[in-house]
C-alpha cells in the first residue's frame, strides 16, 4: 500500500479535471458532480488509511522511524528542476547551482499522515456538506471542481518530501483560496477579498522563498531528510545572538505568517467569508490555514537551533492569539466570529511551537480541525436554514428549529471552550502548560497567563456565539432576516445602484440574485417593506441530512480525538516525536519535552537534563493544577457569556458604552485594516496612478509625439512639393503665358506693322553698316 | 523722312555750292542717280507702309522695283570699268549687265503684280473689302 501513496493526490487531481472540463461540456448533473467529487476524496482515505496502517505497522519499526521517500508515482525519479547545463559545462564554477537537483517526490512519515489524515477526513465531510449546501447553485460543478484542486495542492504540501514541492503545494493552496474565495465572482466583495487573501499571502512567500533560497546556498539540498542531519551539525544559536539559522527560521516564519494568518497579516481572514462557508470550514480552518504551522514543524530542526527566533515565535503567536479574541468579541456576523477565532486559535498553534512543543502544536492543528470545521459547517447549516442571513443580531431562538444542528454545535463549542474531556481541553492545555513550563526562554510565564486569559476570552464570545443564535427570542421575526432577499439589494448596492441600507454591514457569502428578484421562501404573512420589496417571512427548518450527517462526525471527532493526546498517555507524542529533534539539552535547563517524553525518544539526544524522578513529579503537580486552572477559566468565561447574554441581556450594551474606546478599538479590528488601507492600498494606488500617468503622457507621448512629427513632417513636406516644386514649374509656365500677353500684342494681324518691322530692320542694318561713314559726313559737315 | 530730306539735300546739292562766276554745265554722277533711285525707294516704301487701299500698296510695291530698276542702271552706267570701256570703244558700247537685270526685275514685277491681284481678288469675294487694315485674321 505504501507503494501506492502517490496515488493519494492523484485522485483529487483526476476529480478536478474531470469536473472542470466535462462539468460544463457535458453539464453534469449535480449528483454526478457529488460523486465524483466526494468519491475521490473517500478513495484517497482509503488509500491514506492502508498508508498509515502499514507505515505505522511495518515499515517505521524496520527502518527506525525513518520516512518513506517515493517519486510521485513515477516509474523512475523525476527531476523537474535541476542545474542543467550548469552540471557539465561550469563545473566548478557552478558552484552550489551544478547541485541543483529537485525530484517530485513525496514523504511519507508520521507527521504527514497525520496531516493527510486530517485533510482527506476533514475534507471528505466537508465534501459531503458542500453537495448540500450549494444544491440548487449554477456554478456547482466550478465549486467542487475547485474544491478538489484544494485538495491536491493541500496533499502535495503535506506530502512534499522538499522545499520545492512543498512550495508547488503552497502556492497551489493559495491559488485555490483565491479562486474560492471569489466563488460568487459578481459580488465586488468576494473579489476584492479573493485579491486581499492571495496578496497578503504573497507577502509572506516572499519571506518563504528567500529562506528557501538561504536553505539551498548553505546546504546545498533541499531535502528534508537530508538536511536534517546537515543542520544538526550547526551550532545552536542562544537568546538574543542572531546567525544564519536565525535568518533561514525568520523567512520561514514570514512564510508562515502569511499562509496562516498571524499578526500582520492576518487581515485576509476575516474578509475571506465572503466564500461559501464549506470554503471557509476546510480551507480557513481545518487546513491551509494549518500548512504554516505543519511547515514550522516540518523545519523544527531549523528552528531549534535559533531560540531568538523562537521567542519570536511565541511570542507572535500569543499576541495574535489575544488581539483575535479581543475583535472577536465584538463581532456580530457569525462566519466573522469564527474567523477570528480561527486566527486566535492559530496563534495558539504557534505559541506553542515558539516554545518548543511543536507536537502540542500539531497535536491542537489535529483537535482544531475538527471541531472549528464542526463549527463553521454548523454555522453553514444555519446561515442556510436562515435563507442566508449572516448576522447574529437578526437570529435567535433557533435552537428547537434546527436540533441536530443545535447539538452538534454543541460539541464543537464545548471543544472549543477546552472543557473536559472534549478534545479542545486536551490540545490546549497541553501547549498552556509547555509556555509556563518551557525553560528556552525567560518570561514565557507572562505568554502563558496571555493565553490564559485569550481562553477565557474564547470562551466568551464562542458562549455569546451560541446564544445569540440558538437562544433567546427570534429576533428574526421582527426585523428584516434573510440574506436572500437582501442579496438583490446588495449586489445593486455593488454595482453603485442602489444604496443599501442594510442594518448592519456584514460580508456575505450570499448566492446572486438580480436587483428586484423576488427571492426566498415566502408564505401568506408576506409583507412589503419600506423598500418595496417582498420580504420573506419564513420558518427555519432542519438542514438536509446531506448536511446533518457530517456535522454529527464532526461532533464525535471533536469528543474523541482528544483522547490520543492526554499527557503522560499521550499516543500522539508517542507517534510524533521522530519527526522533532531535540537540541537543547543544555545542563540545568527544564525542558518540557523530556519530562513528558517516553524513553524512546531519548535516543535521539545525550543525556538527560535534570534529574528526572523528582522533578517531573514536581511538575506533573503543576501540570494538572495548571490543567484545572485552564478549566476554570473557561467555565468562567462562559458563565459570564450566560449572564450577559441569557441572564442580563442588558448588560453588553452597558458594558460597551461603558468601555467605549476599547469596544470601537474591538469592533473596529483594531484600525489595522483602516491603516493598511490609508497607507498601503492607497500609496499602492497613488504610486500605480503615477506610472500611469508616465505611461500615458510621457511613453504614449512619446509615441504620439512621433506620430504628430511625422504627420508634420508629411504636411510641410507636401507644402514645399505644393508650392515650392510645383510652383517653379508652374512659375515658369506663368513666365511664358505672362510673356506670351505681353509680347502677343505684336501680333496685331495687319500686314502693315509687320512691313513696317522689317523697314524698321532693314534702316538698322544700314545704319550699322554705314555708321562710320555717317560719322565721317557729320564731322566733315560740321568741321567745314 | 530722314532719308527724304537727305536726298533731297543732295539733289539741291549743286544749288547749295558757292555760286562762282562762271557757269559750270551740271553733270550729274552716280550718286545724284542712287539718290533719286533712294528717294523713290522711300516713297515707294512710305506707300506700302502707309496705305490702306491694297491696289496703292501695290503701286507703292511698283515704284520701289522701279527704283531698284534705276539702281540697276544707274551702276551700269557709272561703274569704272564701264567708263574705260565706254571711253576706250570706238564705236559707242553699252554695257549688257544692268539692263538684263532690269528686264528681269520687270518681269518678276508683272508677274507678281498678276498673282497678288488675284490674291486681291479672291479676298475681296471673302472679305468683301480691299482696305488691308481690316483682313486681320492672323491677329492674337
Amino acid at each position: 500500500m505504501l507503494k501506492l501513496v502517490w496515488l493519494i493526490p492523484v485522485f483529487p487531481l483526476l476529480g478536478f479535471l474531470v469536473n472542470f472540463i466535462l462539468g460544463r461540456k457535458l453539464r453534469l448533473s449535480e449528483r454526478a458532480v457529488s460523486l465524483i467529487g466526494c468519491g475521490v476524496i473517500a478513495l484517497s482515505l482509503l488509500l491514506t488509511i492502508g498508508a498509515f496502517y502499514e507505515y505505522a505497522s511495518s515499515y517505521a519499526p524496520a527502518h527506525n522511524n525513518d520516512p518513506y521517500v517515493t517519486s510521485g508515482g513515477f516509474p523512475q525519479s523525476f527531476e523537474f528542476l535541476h542545474g542543467g547545463a550548469a552540471h557539465t559545462t561550469l563545473g566548478q564554477a557552478a558552484g552550489r547551482l551544478a547541485e541543483l537537483k529537485i525530484e517530485w517526490s513525496y514523504q511519507i512519515d508520521q507527521l504527514s499522515l497525520v496531516m493527510i489524515f486530517i485533510v482527506t477526513f476533514v475534507g471528505l465531510c466537508i465534501h459531503i456538506f458542500a453537495t448540500g449546501y450549494m444544491h440548487g447553485d449554477k456554478g456547482f460543478y466550478r465549486f467542487f471542481a475547485y474544491l478538489n484542486l484544494f485538495m491536491f495542492m493541500m496533499l502535495v504540501l503535506v506530502m512534499a518530501s522538499n522545499f520545492v514541492v512543498m512550495f508547488v503545494g503552497w502556492e497551489g493552496v493559495g491559488l485555490c483560496s483565491y479562486l474560492l474565495i471569489g466563488y460568487y465572482f459578481d459580488r465586488k466583495e468576494a473579489g476584492d477579498a479573493a485579491k486581499k487573501a492571495f496578496i497578503v499571502n504573497r507577502i509572506g512567500d516572499f519571506g518563504l522563498s528567500l529562506a528557501i533560497f538561504g536553505i539551498f546556498a548553505t546546504f546545498g539540498t533541499l531535502n528534508f531528510a537530508d538536511l536534517r542531519p546537515l543542520v544538526a551539525a550547526y551550532p545552536v544559536e542562544h537568546l538574543w545572538a542572531w546567525g544564519l539559522m536565525s535568518w533561514l527560521a525568520l523567512g520561514l516564519f514570514i512564510g508562515a505568517a502569511g499562509k496562516s494568518a498571524q499578526i500582520p497579516l492576518y487581515i485576509w481572514l476575516p474578509d475571506a467569508m465572503a466564500g461559501p462557508t464549506p470554503v471557509s470550514a476546510l480551507i480557513h480552518a481545518a487546513t491551509m490555514v494549518t500548512a504554516g504551522v505543519f511547515m514550522v514543524t516540518r523545519t523544527n530542526f531549523i528552528f531549534q537551533h535559533s531560540v531568538t527566533m523562537m521567542m519570536i515565535v511565541a511570542l507572535v503567536g500569543c499576541l495574535t492569539a489575544f488581539i483575535a479574541a479581543t475583535i472577536g468579541i465584538t463581532q456580530t456576523d457569525i462566519k466573522k466570529v469564527l474567523a477570528y477565532s480561527t486566527v486566535s486559535q492559530l496563534g495558539y498553534m504557534f505559541l506553542g511551537a515558539g516554545v518548543g512543543a511543536f507536537i502540542a502544536a500539531i497535536f491542537h492543528v489535529f483537535t482544531h480541525a475538527f471541531f472549528k470545521a464542526l463549527l463553521f459547517l454548523g454555522s453553514g447549516s444555519v446561515i442556510h436554514a436562515m435563507h442566508h442571513e449572516q448576522e447574529m443580531p437578526r437570529m435567535g431562538g433557533l435552537k428547537k428549529y434546527l436540533p441536530i444542528t443545535y447539538k452538534t454545535m454543541l460539541a464543537g463549542w464545548l471543544a472549543i471552550c477546552g472543557i473536559i474531556p472534549f478534545a479542545g481541553f486536551w490540545s490546549k492545555d497541553e501547549i498552556l502548560w509547555n509556555a509556563f513550563d518551557t525553560g528556552l526562554f525567560s518570561g514565557a510565564k507572562i505568554l502563558w497567563f496571555v493565553a490564559l486569559v485569550t481562553a477565557g476570552m474564547t470562551a466568551f464570545y464562542m458562549t455569546r456565539l451560541m446564544w445569540l443564535t440558538f437562544h433567546g427570542e427570534e429576533r428574526f421575526r421582527k426585523v428584516h432576516a434573510g440574506g436572500e432577499a437582501d442579496e438583490a439589494f446588495a449586489s445593486a448596492h455593488d454595482k453603485g445602484l442602489v444604496p443599501h441600507d442594510a442594518l448592519l454591514t456584514s460580508a456575505g457569502d450570499r448566492p446572486h440574485h438580480q436587483p428586484g428578484e423576488h427571492v426566498g421562501a415566502h408564505d401568506a404573512s408576506d409583507r412589503l417593506d419600506a423598500r418595496g420589496v417582498t420580504h420573506a417571512h419564513f420558518e427555519p427548518t432542519e438542514s438536509p441530512r446531506s448536511m446533518t450527517l457530517p456535522l454529527i462526525v464532526l461532533a464525535v471527532g471533536s469528543v474523541v480525538v482528544g483522547l490520543v493526546g492526554i499527557p503522560h498517555y499521550s499516543a500522539f507524542e508517542h507517534w510524533l516525536a521522530p519527526v522533532i529533534v531535540d537540541v537543547h539539552r543544555a545542563p540545568g535547563a527544564e525542558t518540557a519535552p523530556a519530562a513528558h517524553s517516553t524513553p524512546s525518544t531519548e535516543a535521539n539526544g545525550a543525556s538527560p537534563t535534570s534529574v528526572p524522578g523528582e522533578a517531573s513529579h514536581q511538575s506533573r503537580t503543576m501540570e494538572y493544577l495548571l490543567m484545572g486552572l485552564s478549566l476554570v477559566v473557561a467555565i468562567g468565561g462562559i458563565m459570564l457569556g450566560r449572564l450577559f447574554y441569557e441572564k442580563r441581556p442588558e448588560l453588553p450594551k452597558q458594558w460597551a458604552a461603558r468601555l467605549k474606546p476599547l469596544y470601537q478599538l474591538s469592533f473596529n479590528k483594531w484600525y489595522w485594516d483602516w491603516l493598511l488601507d490609508i497607507k498601503g492600498v492607497q500609496a499602492g494606488k497613488a504610486v500605480n496612478n503615477a506610472l500611469w500617468r508616465v505611461d500615458a503622457d510621457v511613453v504614449d507621448g512619446g509615441v504620439n509625439g512621433a506620430g504628430w512629427m511625422t504627420r508634420t513632417g508629411a504636411i510641410i513636406s507636401g507644402w514645399w512639393d505644393k508650392w515650392i516644386v510645383d510652383g517653379l514649374v508652374n512659375a515658369t509656365g506663368w513666365v511664358a503665358r505672362a510673356g506670351s500677353v505681353v509680347l502677343r500684342t505684336a501680333q496685331t494681324g495687319l500686314w502693315q506693322n509687320y512691313a513696317l518691322l522689317f523697314v524698321i530692320g532693314l534702316f538698322l542694318v544700314f545704319v550699322w553698316y554705314v555708321y562710320p561713314a555717317i560719322t565721317t559726313t557729320i564731322k566733315g559737315l560740321l568741321g567745314r | 523722312m530722314t532719308g527724304f530730306l537727305l536726298g533731297v539735300l543732295t539733289l539741291i546739292s549743286p544749288l547749295l555750292q558757292a555760286q562762282s562766276p562762271t557757269l559750270k554745265r551740271f553733270e550729274p554722277t552716280l550718286v545724284n542717280f542712287l539718290m533719286l533711285s533712294f528717294l523713290l525707294f522711300v516713297v515707294g516704301v512710305a506707300g506700302v507702309l502707309s496705305r490702306r487701299n491694297i491696289i496703292i500698296i501695290f503701286m507703292s510695291i511698283e515704284l520701289i522695283l522701279n527704283a531698284v530698276n534705276l539702281n540697276m542702271i544707274a551702276f551700269s552706267r557709272y561703274l569704272a570699268i564701264n567708263q574705260k570701256a565706254l571711253a576706250d570703244a570706238k564705236v559707242i558700247v553699252e554695257p549688257l549687265t544692268g539692263p538684263v537685270f532690269t528686264i528681269f526685275i520687270i518681269v518678276v514685277a508683272a508677274a507678281e503684280a498678276a498673282v497678288g491681284l488675284g490674291i486681291v481678288i479672291a479676298m475681296f469675294r471673302n472679305r468683301e473689302t480691299i482696305a488691308i487694315d481690316e483682313i486681320d485674321l492672323l491677329k492674337w
